[in-house]
C-alpha cells in the first residue's frame, strides 16, 4: 500500500470504504473531505490542468489556499475523462470502489460514461451521489449554477435583506452557504446509504442539489401553513405588485420585510457596538430576556411586551427611543467589561471575533478543533479539523491535500494496468 | 422488542404517519433538544425513516412558544419537528428519569443538546445510559465544545456567529455601526453534522456491533464554514495575515470602532475586490440578479455577453496593482450602468443564452410556485393534527432504493406520552399518577 506522506492511520467509522470523487470548487470537495475525515479513502479525479479551484488565487503553480482547505486527506488521480481509455480506467477501478460522488450538469455523466446506470452495471451495490445545482429535472436543470446563483434563486439573498450603497442586493459573503451545506448533505447521504447497504446489501443512487439545500435553510419561509399565514399572502401580493411596477429593489425589500430597517424593539437577540468593538447577545426565552434587562439596566420590554406591535407607528417611535438608549448603554463599556457582566448574569453573549483570530483562540484550542498538517509541496499548515468527535472511531484529518496527480500511477496500476501501459497513457495525455 | 415502534403505525395518535421508507427505517431515536440545531437534525433523521421521540418539558420547548399562532404551536416549531412523536415529561424529576432509563433500553440513538454539565445532572449522560444499552449511539452537541473556558457558557446561533468570526466575515454594519446578523448558519450546519455523525456511527455499529459517543458543537461547524479564513498556511499567507493580525491588535488597543476597523480589514484582506464584474449581484431597471462566473472560460462568456474587454485572464494580471484597480473600477461602473438600463428578464435571457450562471434574486416565499421547485418535487403536503394543512420542503436529497419522506407534521405537545410510556410497561394508573404529579403531560 502506497504510503501517504503525513497520513495518519485511518481510524474513523468509514475506515475501509473507498470513494471516487468527480467534483470541483466547494460542495463536492468539502463533502468528500468530510468522508476522508471519517476514515474513507478518497480518490479525487481531476483533469490534467487540475480542477478550477487549484487555479483560483494560486500561491504556487497548481496550489491555492482555498483548494487545500477543501481537499485534505485525499489522493489525486489525473484522468482526461473525454478520452475513452480514461473512461475504461474508471470502469476497471469501479469494482474496488464503494461510493462515487459526481457533481456535473445532468447530461455530463452519461456523456463521460460515468453515470449511475453505467457504473452500477459494473458494481451493483455501488452508492452513487449525483449532485446538481438545481435538480435533475425542470426548466433550470441544465443551467450552470454556483453558490451565488443558488443564493439568488433560493431566496437566501433576498432573505438576507441587505443592500449595498447603490441598492443592489448584498450576497451572503461570510461563507458559500449553499455549497458548504450541500457538502454536509452529501456526506450525510453517503453514511445513511452505507448503513442501508450494510444491513440489506443494496446500493443506490442519491441525488442532491444546491437549490434544495439552500431552501432547507429557510424551512420556515418556504413553508405554507394556512393556519398561521394570515399576513404572508397579502405581503407577497404587495411584493409582486411592486415588482410588476418595476420599482427599485430596496423598495421591494421594504415591502417584503417592513421591519427590515428598524430593529423593531428587539434588544435581546442582536449585535451591539461597544466602546472598543462589538458584542452579540442571543437571548431567546422570557427568562433570558429578564436577565438581559437586568444586565443592561433597562425597563424596556420590547418583544417581551404583551402590547408589542411594530406595525403601529406610535409604538415604534417609543421603541426606537428605548432601543437607542440601550445601544448608548452598550457603547459606554468595553467588550470585556460587558462580557464580565453577561457572564455574571447568565446572558448568552459573545464578542464579535474575526475568523483569522480563531486558530489560537483558547476555546478552540481546548477542544482540539484545529489540526496541524504538512503539505507535500507547500509545507506546514493549520486548519479547522473534523467537525465530529467519535469516542470509538475517532475522526482525523488524514493528510494535507494532494499535489495534482500525485497518486495517478498507483491507482491505474490498481485497476490492473501494466507499467508499460501506464507509460503509454502518460505519453498520450490520458493520465498525468 | 420493537414495542415503541409498534405504536407508530397502529395508534390514532400517529395521524398522518406514512410507512417509513428511508434507510433508517427501524432505527429509534430519543431527542433531548430544542430551538434549531438539534430539532432540525432529528427531523432530517425522521425523514430518513427513523422513529424520533422528542422529549419536551411539560410546558413545551422554547421554540413552541416563539410566535404562537395557537397555544403551544408556532410556525418555526412546526418547520423543524415534523414526523416526530412528542413525550412531554419533566426530566428534572427522578421518576421521569426512571421512565427515560426504561425507554433508553429500546433506543438506538440519543441526541442531546445541553450545556456540558446538564446531562449528568439529569442522569441522561453517556456514562449513565451506556450500561442500560451498551451499543447506544449517543450524539452530544454543545455550543462551544465540552472543554475550555467557554464550555459552560450559554450559546445560541448569534453568539457563536460572533465568537466564530462568521459575523465579522459578513463585514456589514448598520447605519449606527452595529454588526448585522446573518441567518442561523451555525445552527443549520450543526444539524447536518449531527445527522452525518448519527448515520456514520450507525454504519459502524452495523459493521462491528459497537456503539459510541459522538460530539460536535456550533463553534466547530461555524469555523468549518470559514476554513479558508481560519486556516493558517504560511507558504500562502505571506505578510497579509500578519499585517491583519497586527492591525487588529492595534485597533483593539486604541479602541477603534468595529465599523472603522472593518474598513481597515477590507483594505488589507480584500484589496482589489471592488473591481469584480464576474461574481456578484447587479441592479437592473426593475429588480436584481446575480451571476456566478468562477473560471476563465465563464469569465470570457460574461465579457462576450456584455461586449466588454478586460485583461482579467491575461498573463500578468494583478488585482492588487493600483493602476489595475483603476481599470477594474472604471469597468465595474460602466457595466453597472449598462445593466441598470435593461430589465432583469432581459439580462437573464442574455446571460442564460451566453452560458453564464445567472438567476434573478427571488424571495423564499415565491419558491413554492417556482417551476424548478415543482419539477423536482421539492415540496411535500402534510396535515397537522391541530392546525390543518401545510406545505413544506421535502427531505434535502432523494434515494433510489430507500426514498426519504416527511413522515407526518410536527406533533402537538405530549401527543404520544401515554403510548410511549405504555410501550415500556407503565400502566394507565401509573401514567395518570405521573400526570397528576405534573411529571408528564
Amino acid at each position: 500500500m502506497f504510503e501517504l506522506k503525513g497520513r495518519a492511520v485511518a481510524s474513523g467509522p468509514l475506515d475501509g470504504i473507498t470513494v471516487l470523487e468527480f467534483t470541483q470548487i466547494i460542495a463536492g470537495p468539502i463533502a468528500c473531505q468530510h468522508l476522508a475525515d471519517m476514515g474513507a479513502e478518497v480518490i479525487k479525479v481531476e483533469p490534467p490542468e487540475g480542477e478550477p479551484w487549484r487555479q483560483f488565487s494560486q500561491f504556487m503553480p497548481g496550489e491555492a489556499k482555498f483548494f487545500q482547505s477543501l481537499n485534505r486527506g485525499k489522493r489525486s488521480l489525473v484522468l482526461a475523462l473525454q478520452d475513452p481509455e480514461a473512461q475504461a480506467i474508471v470502469h476497471r477501478l469501479i469494482p474496488q470502489i464503494d461510493v462515487v460522488v459526481v457533481n456535473y450538469r445532468p447530461d455530463v455523466p452519461a456523456r463521460l460514461h460515468i453515470d449511475y446506470d453505467t457504473l452500477s452495471a459494473i458494481r451493483p451495490d455501488l452508492i452513487y451521489v449525483d449532485n446538481t445545482a438545481f435538480g435533475r429535472r425542470g426548466p433550470w436543470a441544465h443551467r450552470p449554477g454556483y453558490d451565488i446563483v443558488a443564493q439568488a434563486v433560493s431566496g437566501l439573498m433576498a432573505g438576507e435583506g441587505k443592500v449595498d450603497a447603490q441598492g443592489a442586493p448584498a450576497m451572503i459573503r461570510s461563507t458559500a452557504i449553499a455549497d458548504y451545506g450541500t457538502g454536509l448533505a452529501i456526506a450525510w447521504g453517503v453514511c445513511a446509504a452505507l448503513f442501508h447497504r450494510q444491513r440489506r446489501g443494496e446500493g443506490q443512487l442519491i441525488s442532491s442539489s444546491l437549490l434544495h439545500t439552500a431552501l432547507s435553510f429557510q424551512g420556515a419561509a418556504v413553508f405554507d401553513l394556512p393556519a398561521a399565514d394570515a399576513t404572508v399572502g397579502p405581503r407577497m401580493e404587495r411584493v409582486h405588485a411592486l415588482q410588476a411596477q418595476g420599482v427599485s429593489y430596496p423598495e421591494v425589500l421594504d415591502a417584503y420585510d417592513p421591519t427590515r430597517t428598524l430593529l423593531a424593539g428587539n434588544i435581546y437577540y442582536r449585535p451591539y457596538a461597544t466602546k472598543d468593538g462589538a458584542i452579540a447577545i442571543g437571548a431567546l426565552s422570557p427568562s433570558l430576556w429578564a436577565k438581559v434587562r437586568q444586565a443592561v439596566g433597562t425597563e424596556f420590554l420590547g418583544i417581551a411586551d404583551p402590547k408589542f406591535n411594530p406595525m403601529d407607528a406610535a409604538w415604534r417611535a417609543n421603541a426606537s427611543a428605548a432601543v437607542a438608549a440601550v445601544e448608548t448603554t452598550l457603547r459606554s463599556k468595553t467588550t470585556d467589561e460587558w462580557m464580565a457582566i453577561f457572564d455574571r448574569d447568565g446572558v448568552p453573549a459573545g464578542p464579535v471575533h474575526f475568523a483569522e483570530d480563531m486558530l489560537d483562540d483558547p476555546q478552540v484550542q481546548a477542544n482540539g478543533m484545529i489540526v496541524e498538517l504538512e503539505h507535500d509541496l507547500s509545507g506546514p499548515q493549520r486548519q479547522v479539523g473534523p467537525i465530529l468527535g467519535f469516542s470509538k472511531t475517532p475522526l482525523a484529518a488524514q493528510g494535507a491535500s494532494p499535489p495534482l496527480g500525485r497518486d495517478s500511477d498507483e491507482y491505474v496500476r490498481r485497476a490492473g494496468y501494466s507499467d508499460a501501459e501506464i507509460a503509454a497513457f502518460r505519453e498520450r495525455g490520458v493520465i498525468a | 422488542m420493537p414495542a415503541v415502534g409498534e405504536h407508530r403505525s397502529a395508534g390514532p395518535e400517529a395521524k398522518g404517519t406514512t410507512m417509513a421508507s428511508g434507510p433508517l427505517n427501524g432505527v429509534r431515536i430519543l431527542e433531548f433538544t430544542q430551538i434549531i440545531a438539534g430539532p432540525m437534525s432529528c427531523q432530517m433523521l425522521s425523514d430518513l425513516g427513523a422513529e424520533v421521540i422528542k422529549v419536551e418539558p411539560p410546558q413545551g420547548e422554547p421554540w413552541r412558544l416563539q410566535g404562537q399562532f395557537v397555544p403551544l404551536e408556532s410556525k418555526v416549531f412546526q418547520a423543524l419537528n415534523r414526523g416526530k412523536r412528542s413525550l412531554a415529561i419533566d426530566v428534572a424529576q427522578p421518576k421521569a428519569q426512571q421512565a427515560i432509563h426504561r425507554l433508553v433500553r429500546e433506543m438506538d440513538v440519543v441526541v442531546i443538546n445541553y450545556r456540558p454539565d446538564v446531562a449528568a445532572r439529569l442522569h441522561i449522560d453517556y456514562d449513565t445510559l451506556r450500561p442500560l444499552k451498551p451499543d447506544l449511539v449517543y450524539v452530544d452537541n454543545t455550543a462551544f465544545g465540552r472543554a475550555g473556558p467557554w464550555a459552560n457558557r450559554p450559546g445560541y446561533d448569534i453568539v457563536v456567529q460572533a465568537a466564530s468570526g462568521l459575523m465579522s466575515s459578513v463585514g456589514k454594519v448598520d447605519e449606527k455601526g452595529t454588526p448585522v446578523v446573518p441567518p442561523a448558519f451555525a445552527d443549520f450546519t450543526t444539524a447536518y453534522a449531527i445527522a452525518i455523525g448519527t448515520c456514520a456511527a450507525l454504519f459502524h455499529r452495523a459493521m462491528t456491533g459497537q456503539g459510541q459517543q459522538v460530539e460536535t458543537s456550533l463553534l466547530i461547524n461555524a469555523l468549518n464554514l470559514q476554513q479558508g479564513q481560519v486556516m493558517s498556511l504560511p507558504a500562502a499567507d505571506a505578510a497579509q495575515k500578519a499585517s491583519f493580525m497586527e492591525a487588529l491588535t492595534a485597533a483593539r488597543a486604541s479602541g477603534t470602532s468595529y465599523a472603522d476597523f472593518l474598513k481597515q480589514r477590507d483594505g488589507i484582506l480584500r484589496a482589489g475586490a471592488g473591481g469584480n464584474i464576474y461574481y456578484r449581484s447587479y441592479l437592473t431597471q426593475d429588480g436584481a440578479f446575480a451571476i456566478g462566473a468562477l473560471s476563465a472560460s465563464l469569465r470570457a462568456k460574461v465579457r462576450a455577453v456584455l461586449a466588454v474587454e478586460h485583461n482579467r485572464d491575461e498573463p500578468g494580471y494583478n488585482a492588487g496593482d493600483p493602476e489595475q484597480q483603476r481599470i477594474d473600477l472604471a469597468l465595474t461602473e460602466r457595466v453597472e450602468a449598462m445593466i441598470r438600463a435593461h430589465t432583469t428578464a432581459y439580462w437573464e435571457q442574455r446571460f442564460e443564452q451566453g452560458g453564464v450562471p445567472v438567476s434573478p434574486v427571488y424571495f423564499a416565499q415565491e419558491l413554492e410556485t417556482h417551476p424548478q421547485v415543482l419539477a423536482n418535487d421539492y415540496l411535500v403536503h402534510l396535515e397537522h393534527d391541530l392546525t390543518g394543512p401545510q406545505t413544506m420542503l421535502a427531505p434535502p436529497w432523494k434515494m433510489s432504493e430507500t426514498p426519504p419522506a416527511a413522515q407526518s407534521a410536527a406533533p402537538p405537545l405530549g401527543r404520544d406520552t401515554d403510548a410511549i410510556l405504555g410501550s415500556v410497561g407503565y400502566s394507565a394508573d401509573e401514567i395518570a399518577t405521573l400526570r397528576a404529579d405534573g411529571i408528564v403531560r
